[in-house]
């Protein structure tokens, strides 16, 4: 490999050259398609309503939902899971969602080690219990969240520990996939963004759905409704 | 290319599938994918409103792709390297096992964890790594039980589904010196547990690309149980090996693929784990790749686009195709004999590898055309199978006396009257050797035709002559 040079220009070049030639030759043998298609074309969107939509796909995929609404009913909701499943570490992303209702202070009460999102000991976050986050959007169409990669949003929060748990708010529900696509068109793309629908499956033995061979065994959603008296 | 599933060149596909015919568990296997994943396909696809015209909008994004590949390419690579990510050109096989190799060798690369790709199992950059002494891990289940099993992988997404659980778990046992119940709990379980420890010490990780987008730089990974996302995410380096053709121009285009893709493959609506990367990890960030390398590769494909064969370059390797076809459903993937199996199989090998070594596969279809009802980009593979028959003719790769009877054929079929006397001449041959109503033996060069199924036996009375001889017929 003494004399490798795959990264030159030239290599590149005569690559492309090739293609090129290839390319041109090729329109020769186009094929015959619609001159133009209908903007909405298989848009899904969200019937009876987004939260009604997203709940059901989500249960679907073999979440589990809790809907629930105003912030008392979230932190009850909260205890209750941490007191069943008693966790002894979690990893969690900083989030506004996560701070309006008070997730952190939760975790302390519950004497729960938080695994913050600057913390490199990865002996800690592969042996975290559970994964503790919110969304940057989710889809109603098929039930997906969507997690964006940022310094306080680490990937690995929704994908080493065997149990996720998602808080949604009512006001992060996209209708369908392409309403997200229009939104990404005006952003900046983070270096991962993941969608995220139900818990990691296999059909690799005997075609039978297994879970949690590889992510989250279990994925919980907190389906949080926007309503006036939520503060 | 590939040397290893050629030990039997002229008869591989027929020997091996007639040994497929008779593995009891292979049929039981095989059944369980007209069950679930062709059903699956179907209801999906009548459930989305439109889907049929969605089809042809990924084909004709496809078509216009293709049609200006250069400049998506060199946008894609300018894309990446904005992101901080690199981008090294491969014109075949060999290339992409360098470019590996000198990456592994230059950052200290001892650990390798993998996540299925069937361009990595097209160029057996395994045996490669594994030759210069690094250790290559496979995560996805189905691939780590046949990379214990040393086997090659038999479906586009089910790659283990030829193995019963009885087997697996036998293999799992003894590979793993550790007792596990055939249960597919437990296994995955286990195999879990065995996988975390090699994604948490390994320093790099080799996915494939599902899509790569030209205007972001992003490429995209799609699995269900969260292995590429991980390979993606946990190893210092990623790197990415696409095909040319697996380059799709804008992010708007993306959603009209994910929306296919998963309804194709499994009848899912998506897939569990979608994941868009787009170059390493930002500078403020703890989680993620410190380095991003994209391989782009070519190894044969500009052949096909500048050919009448251009259409098989819109596969988005779903594995719907096999699902739907009759053949595939008896004989199972390994029959193939190449990397990729079933309709789109018996298409590509002979275009990747070479036609004459593979010259049984374009017979390895009915052309009933299943597989093109099934396609999510509505590729011709019935077509694309008589253009290649039609090449094994003039390439000579017939046998002689075959061509020589077609020929014969073709001649007689545009003489009226050598057409008739050639079909009584027939009919009395077949009468000759029929023992009663049925001809159960054929002899030389046709004997093929009876080895399955008996004939009846033509009527001394030609449908011709006997309606010749109907009077009171008016027209």
């Amino acid at each position: 490999m003494d004399s490798f040079t795959h990264d030159s220009s030239d290599t590149k070049n005569a690559f492309l050259h090739r293609v090129r030639q290839a390319t041109v030759k090729g329109r020769s043998f186009r094929v015959t398609t619609p001159d133009s298609f209908p903007d909405q074309l298989a848009y899904v969107g969200a019937s009876p309503s987004p939260l009604h939509c997203i709940k059901r796909e989500l249960e679907l995929v073999g979440a589990q939902v809790y809907c629930l609404s105003g912030k008392t009913e979230v932190q009850d909701c909260m205890n209750q899971v941490l007191e069943k499943r008693a966790p002894q570490s979690v990893l969690s992303w900083t989030h506004p969602v996560l701070e309006k209702y008070e997730i952190r202070s939760l975790l302390h009460e519950q004497h729960v080690t938080l695994c913050s999102p600057d913390d490199q000991n990865t002996d800690r976050r592969f042996n975290a219990e559970m994964g503790i986050s919110s969304v940057d959007w989710a889809i109603a169409e098929t039930g997906s969240l969507i997690v964006c990669s940022k310094p306080e949003q680490p990937t690995d929060v929704s994908l080493l520990p065997p149990v996720h748990l998602a808080l949604v708010e009512e006001t992060q529900i996209l209708p369908d996939i392409f309403d997200l696509f229009t939104l990404l068109e005006s952003q900046e793309l983070p270096s991962n963004l993941g969608f995220i629908t139900g818990p990691s499956k296999t059909g690799d033995i005997e075609l039978k759905l297994t879970t949690g061979v590889h992510g989250p065994k279990e994925l919980l959603v907190f389906l949080i409704e926007s309503s006036p008296s939520s503060p | 290319m590939t040397t290893d599933y050629k030990k039997q060149p002229h008869h591989e596909f027929l020997s091996a599938s007639q040994e497929a015919l008779g593995k009891a568990s292979l049929q039981i296997a095989l059944s369980r994918l007209t069950d679930t994943l062709a059903a699956g396909n179907r209801s999906a696809f009548s459930a989305l409103p439109d889907s049929d015209l969605l089809r042809e909008k990924a084909r004709s994004i496809k078509d216009h792709t293709l049609a200006s590949l250069d400049t998506y390419l060199e946008q894609l690579s300018d894309s990446v390297i904005s992101k901080g990510g690199q981008v090294h050109w491969a014109e075949d096989a060999q290339d992409v096992r360098n470019i590996i190799l000198d990456i592994a060798q230059k950052k200290q690369v001892q650990r390798i964890v993998k996540s299925k790709s069937m361009t990595t199992e097209e160029i057996h950059l395994n045996d490669a790594l594994e030759h210069a002494k690094l250790e290559v891990i496979e995560t996805d289940f189905g691939e780590y039980i046949l990379q214990l099993a040393k086997e090659r992988p038999s479906h586009l997404v089910a790659p283990a589904v030829h193995k019963t659980r009885e087997e697996i778990a036998d293999l799992l046992e003894s590979e793993l010196q550790i007792p596990v119940t055939p249960e597919p709990e437990a296994m995955a379980k286990l195999a879990r547990a065995q996988l975390r420890q090699q994604f948490q010490k390994a320093d790099m990780g080799i996915t494939g690309v599902n899509f790569a987008v030209a205007e972001t730089g992003t490429i995209v990974l799609v699995s269900n149980e969260g292995n590429a996302r991980l390979t993606a995410t946990i190893p210092r380096i990623h790197v990415a090996v696409m095909g040319i053709e697996k380059v799709i121009p804008a992010l708007k285009d993306l959603p009209v693929f994910i929306k296919l893709l998963a309804r194709a493959a499994t009848g899912q609506k998506i897939s569990v784990y979608t994941s868009l990367v787009t170059g390493p990890r930002r500078t403020e960030e703890h989680v993620g790749p410190q380095e991003f390398h994209l391989v782009i590769m070519d190894n044969g494909r500009t052949d096909i686009l500048g050919s009448p064969m251009r259409e098989s370059l819109f596969c988005i390797r779903c594995g719907a195709c096999l699902n739907a076809c009759p053949i595939y459903r008896n004989v199972g993937g390994h029959a193939y004999g190449g990397t990729y199996s079933g309709p789109i199989g018996a298409v590509l090998t002979p275009l990747y590898d070479n036609l004459e070594d593979h010259h049984h596969l374009p017979h390895a279809s009915s052309l009933c055309g299943s597989c093109q009802a099934a396609c999510p980009v509505k590729i011709a593979i019935p077509e694309l199978l008589v253009r290649l028959r039609a090449s094994l003719n003039r390439q000579k790769l017939t046998p002689f006396v075959e061509r020589l009877i077609y020929q014969t054929w073709a001649h007689t079929m545009v003489r009226p009257g050598l057409y008739r006397l050639a079909s009584s001449f027939a009919g009395w041959l077949m009468r000759l050797g029929a023992s009663g109503n049925w001809l159960t033996k054929m002899p030389g060069p046709i004997k093929g035709w009876t080895q399955t199924r008996d004939f009846r036996t033509p009527p001394k009375q030609s449908f011709r002559n006997w309606w010749k001889k109907q009077k009171n017929i008016p027209f």
